[in-house]
């Protein structure tokens, strides 16, 4: 089998950026139009063949749409719970305090803060949400220290949880949007 | 799969999808690019840059991370319910796994908190899962107060209490049964069933609570706006007069949140006067350590300054307050600067260059207060004059200023119009008859009682149930709505002034927590005066150690309950408390045994709890929402996010179906309609134009209050009172008048880890603050030749204003307890705080070992082995113990004509014991 084509961290920043958008907030229609643009679209059809009629704007408007998903996936019940500490061993039973602690470190070496982002608030710091936004933002700095620390997020606590969290999301998964945001994450997990 | 599964072999994604690997990635990469191209690279949701960067270097890899037990994510469900860690009521998720509450988060789906929460939220799994948690009936056996109990079936236990409520039916005399509650949040259920038993005497503890607060504000707004909600998240400047959101309040959480994003986001400032260095003074921009009381004279001495420097919003005072400006400026005239500062200690220079500043961020300025301010002698007239400072600069309902917002059920009221109503279920049982002259029941009152209340106006009257519920000194504690005068039912209990004979206690802490709490207990433990006493609670409190009967509660993490308050994100929403697990033991709802008690008793009232199951009941509650039952569960909250914000609400038009059958009255502009011979006002004609204006009389704000000086005038109070003024002003605390150099003000306040007395028994809340030292500025020690860690004796001394057995000399109580010495109090207070002390609420709380007098109604399955062999605080482990209870030794101290507790006065001397 020929290895995988490996995409850069620069060139991976917008698809970080994509996840965090998910996981952040409810799908708009804003979103659905960057994403049915043409070349994102064709991708996106390739993977989740269900999702064409999402992007063309052609799903039954009493159809559940991908901001109940989020809803039921990420808040309540949260059958895919965004949270780092949710899919690390041994960082459950601390309520993820050393991930709180890393992370907040990677924050403040990326000149970073949290912002207030209704409905959420500021994030909890292990949010998976805040972690793909961070690795998005480092991959594209120019300070080397920035560019490595948005590394170190990445391999410590973020590609640990892309196989479990991923495969979780398609499993639970209603709408094609989410299923193929699992699919990538999966992908994209290390071997 | 499990989290332990994480490090398993486990299937590549090429197994699972019909892509390979490589081709996903293939995908991955060309979306990267599209996405790129679409510009989704850049757009920030939780995160923003700052400068300058802290250094990458820091970033240290985690260490590897073993596996272990806590919650297991893949196996735990989020449900969503409303807490009730404190009276707040924030959404909250519970995380239940294998039946059993682990954790709660915040439901960031709640406007309110945006997702946060505070640290006593988890007090709630505390307090479900307490070993010395009461689960099943019980009876006492021996003396009332004894504490020997027997557990009983329900049966036996309903019968009984039944048998003696349906007595007082029979005999016509179903005012004789009192139901008194301390934390009641069933959204009117407890009503339901005191109304359709008959009985006026449904209790509370408002009094203690917020009263002194609530009628300033009600008095300028209405009896819709008994709580604000400033717009602090867009607010520039906030005057806050001795509140402490960052660790009391009320919906301190929803406050500060968006209070601390401001300060960040946008540079707001927060200016706090108080007594002690609280949380919120010790991160406010500035803070002022002022004498007690002494917030009015600050607050008028900056309406002297607003008007004097020609900083008011003229055309919005002139528009909507109800009284000229000029008779304001004589009003203020006396109040300078200088005064304010003689009497608070403020520089005259502050005061004046805080006003300036205040008035000029508006509208986007607001003012804060809450007991701190209002818990006083003068504290009504108080806060009134710090209402008056929004209502000068204009900020009044504006974006960034002292905002209104619907705060009960949905049931078309003002500010709900449009939203669905949301409703108990029908039937619902009358109200009772009122206590009018001539009435068996108004007949039976003590002559001097039947006297005041025959003179009172007929609107009053038709308000009148007796003493217990409508103490006729104090008319302001229930012309509103009816916030009882709570800490004067005993003393009127002992006092004979109205007979009781069957009393339920439900979630009320009287017996140790009301000042005097020792009066609660001598009449309780008096069967003469009390010849039947039930207590509902989840623990073993000291109230229900003196009950005949005690019915086990389900907690908040096993009940529903219907939630509404108000919301400082300016959009009405409401939430649904649901059961994350089924009730412990044989504990049940309260709507449940209250169901049960009403079929039992018979005599037409059981018609009004026609349900079997609670789920039904409340979704019924809920049927006119816009979303399903399930959503509503799925969610735990409901808003519109379509409806306009909250803001001047008072300026939107009356729509036609308002204006239907009213007429305008030429000489106030009031649109009025006529109902059944009554007038009432429904709006008010500005620049010709019908709007609804305030929810008030006179559909202004009511800067000048009639209702003062008229119930000062029926009930005997003099004139010259601050309490009876109907403008804004400021007098002294009679007893802080002449104080003896050895003299202190006792003030008293609440830490972040405790919610009043229901929280000591919470182990890891109690792990965190089990005492309650005395605090006391050094220089105060030292003068009084007082070292840190000191045991002293505190001697509290009577009120001298016009109250509850003011001017006597004895003392109230003496109470030893050990100095903490804290720079920033100020030198003539000392501060104690007040959730401990217990000696009932098991182990955690009395910080012992003594098994429970309540065992019978406990179960072994709850055994925790933190309890009793990790409070390391008790003294039997070396610990200093669980502190002093510090209400017994407070006076009784009802404001004037509303009667709200002010606990912020207490007269004391501190001496060392020797
Ligand atoms: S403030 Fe804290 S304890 Fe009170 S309701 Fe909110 S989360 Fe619960």
């Amino acid at each position: 089998m020929n290895a995988p084509p490996s995409l850069d961290p620069a060139q991976q920043a917008p698809l970080w950026a994509l996840t965090a958008r998910l996981l952040l907030s409810e799908p708009d229609e804003e979103l659905r139009a960057v994403l049915a643009a043409p070349p994102a679209r064709d991708s996106l059809r390739a993977i989740e063949a269900d999702l064409a009629r999402w992007l063309a704007g052609e799903e039954a408007e009493e159809a559940p749409g991908p901001a109940e998903d989020f809803v039921r996936l990420f808040v309540a019940p949260c059958e895919a719970p965004p949270y780092a500490s949710a899919w690390l061993p041994g960082e459950r039973e601390l309520l993820g305090a050393r991930i709180h602690d890393f992370v907040g470190r990677v924050l403040s070496a990326l000149g970073r803060e949290r912002v207030v982002r209704p409905p959420w608030g500021r994030l909890p710091l292990d949010h998976l949400g805040l972690l793909c936004e961070l690795v998005a933002a480092a991959a594209t700095e120019g300070e080397p220290a920035r560019r490595r620390a948005g590394e170190l997020l990445r391999s410590e606590v973020l590609d640990p949880c892309l196989f479990p969290f991923g495969r979780r999301l398609r499993e639970r998964a209603r709408h094609p949007l989410y299923r193929a945001a699992g699919t990538l994450l999966v992908a994209l997990a290390p071997e | 799969m499990s989290p332990r599964e994480h490090n398993a072999p486990r299937p590549r994604a090429d197994e699972e999808n019909t892509l390979s690997r490589r081709e996903l990635l293939g995908h991955a990469a060309r979306l990267s690019a599209g996405l790129a191209a679409g510009g989704l690279a850049g757009g920030l949701l939780g995160c923003r840059a700052t400068a300058p960067a802290g250094g990458g270097e820091d970033a240290a890899p985690l260490e590897s991370l073993a596996a272990s037990g806590g919650i297991d994510y893949a196996k735990a469900r989020a449900v969503p319910t409303v807490c009730f860690g404190c009276t707040t009521h924030c959404g909250v998720l519970g995380w239940v796994q294998d039946g059993r509450v682990r954790k709660i988060d915040g439901n960031p789906l709640d406007p309110n908190t945006q997702g946060t929460l505070c640290a006593k939220a988890n007090g709630m799994i505390s307090y479900t899962y307490y070993p010395e948690r009461l689960l099943y009936p019980l009876r006492r056996v021996g003396k009332r107060g004894a504490g020997r109990w027997k557990r009983i079936g329900w049966d036996e236990a309903l019968d009984e209490v039944a048998s003696r409520l349906r007595r007082l039916r029979e005999k016509g005399t179903p005012e004789r049964f009192v139901f008194h509650y301390g934390r009641d949040k069933t959204k009117g259920f407890t009503k339901r069933f005191t109304n359709a038993f008959g009985t006026p005497n449904r209790l509370n503890r408002r009094s203690i609570c917020s009263s002194n607060r609530r009628v300033p504000l009600m008095s300028f707004y209405g009896r819709e706006f008994e709580w604000e909600s400033q717009d602090f998240a867009n607010t520039q400047f906030v005057l806050n007069f001795g509140a402490n959101p960052m660790e009391a309040t009320q919906g301190g959480l929803f406050m500060i949140k968006r209070l601390m994003d401001a300060r960040v986001d946008h540079g707001a400032r927060l200016v706090t006067f108080e007594v002690r260095p609280s949380a919120t003074a010790s991160i406010s921009d500035e803070f002022f350590r002022v004498k007690p009381a002494s917030d009015g004279a600050i607050a008028l001495a900056m309406a002297h300054v607003i008007l004097a420097e020609g900083l008011e919003d003229r055309a919005f005072w002139d528009r909507w307050a109800n009284v000229p400006l000029g008779v304001i400026r004589e009003q203020v005239r006396p109040f300078t600067p200088e005064f304010a500062e003689r009497e608070s200690g403020v520089p005259a220079a502050d005061i004046r260059r805080l006003a300036v500043a205040f008035a000029k961020a508006a509208p986007r300025c607001c003012t804060l207060s809450n007991r701190g301010s209002a818990k006083h002698y003068n504290g009504v007239q108080a806060d009134r004059a710090i209402r008056m400072l929004d209502v000068l600069v204009g900020n009044v309902g504006r974006p960034g200023g002292f905002c209104l917002s619907s705060l009960r059920m949905w049931k078309n009221r003002y500010g709900q119009e449009g939203l669905p109503v949301l409703d108990q279920p029908a039937p619902h049982p009358p109200k009772p008859e009122p206590w009018r002259p001539g009435t068996r029941c108004f007949e039976s009152l003590p002559e001097e009682v039947r006297r005041r209340v025959a003179a009172f106006p007929p609107e009053w009257q038709a308000k009148y149930y007796g003493e217990l519920a409508t103490p006729s000194e104090y008319p302001l504690s229930w012309l509103f709505y009816s916030m009882r005068v709570g800490q004067l039912v005993y003393p009127m209990i002992r006092d004979r002034v109205q007979p009781v004979e069957v009393y339920m206690s439900y979630t009320l802490g009287a017996s140790y927590g009301f000042p005097e709490a020792h009066v609660a207990r001598e009449v309780l433990a008096d069967e003469s005066l009390v010849p039947f006493h039930v207590a509902i609670d989840i623990s073993y409190s000291e109230q229900a150690a003196l009950a005949d009967i005690i019915l086990p509660d389900a907690t908040s993490l096993e009940r529903w309950d219907a939630h509404s308050t108000n919301c400082y994100g300016l959009r009405p929403y409401t939430a649904i408390r649901q059961p994350l697990v089924e009730p412990l033991g044989e504990a049940r709802p309260v709507q449940i045994i209250l169901r049960d008690l009403a079929r039992r008793i018979g005599g037409g009232m059981e018609r009004y709890f026609d349900f079997e199951d609670l789920e039904d009941y409340y979704r019924a509650w809920y049927s006119e929402l816009p979303i399903s039952w399930e959503e509503l569960k799925r969610r735990g909250v409901w808003t519109d996010p379509e409806r306009p914000l909250d803001y001047e609400l008072y300026e939107r038009p009356l729509t036609p179906e308002e204006l239907e059958g009213t007429k305008v009255e030429p000489e106030t502009g009031l649109v009025v309609r006529e109902k059944n011979g009554k007038r009432r006002a429904v709006g008010i004609v500005q620049d010709g134009r019908a709007v609804r204006g305030f929810p008030t009389p006179s559909r202004k704000i009511q800067v000048r209050e009639e209702l003062f000086p008229l119930a000062a005038k029926l009930t005997g109070l003099p004139e010259d009172d601050g309490n009876a003024s109907p403008l804004p002003t400021y007098q002294r605390v009679p007893e802080h008048e002449d104080l003896d150099e050895d003299q202190l003000v006792l003030t008293t306040f609440k830490w972040n880890v405790h919610t009043q007395g229901r929280s000591a028994y919470w182990k890891y809340h109690a792990e965190i603050v089990h005492t309650n030292p005395l605090f006391m500025n050094p220089e105060t020690g030292a003068r009084l030749g007082l070292e840190d860690g000191d045991e002293v004796k505190v001697t509290v001394y009577r009120p001298k204003g016009r109250t509850y057995r003011a001017g006597e000399r004895q003392p109230v109580g003496i109470l030893r307890n050990r100095v903490r010495f804290l720079a920033g109090m100020h030198p003539r207070v000392v501060a104690c705080s007040h959730h401990a002390g217990h000696w009932e609420h098991g182990p955690v709380a009395r910080a012992d070992a003594r098994p429970s007098p309540a065992a019978a109604g406990t179960s072994p399955e709850l055994r925790d082995p933190d309890v009793p062999e990790r409070i390391w605080w008790s003294k039997e482990q070396g610990g200093p113990g669980n502190g002093v209870p510090l209400n017994d030794v407070l006076p009784i101290n009802p404001a004037p004509l509303v009667g709200g507790q002010n606990w912020f006065d207490n007269v004391c001397t501190v001496a060392k014991v020797s």
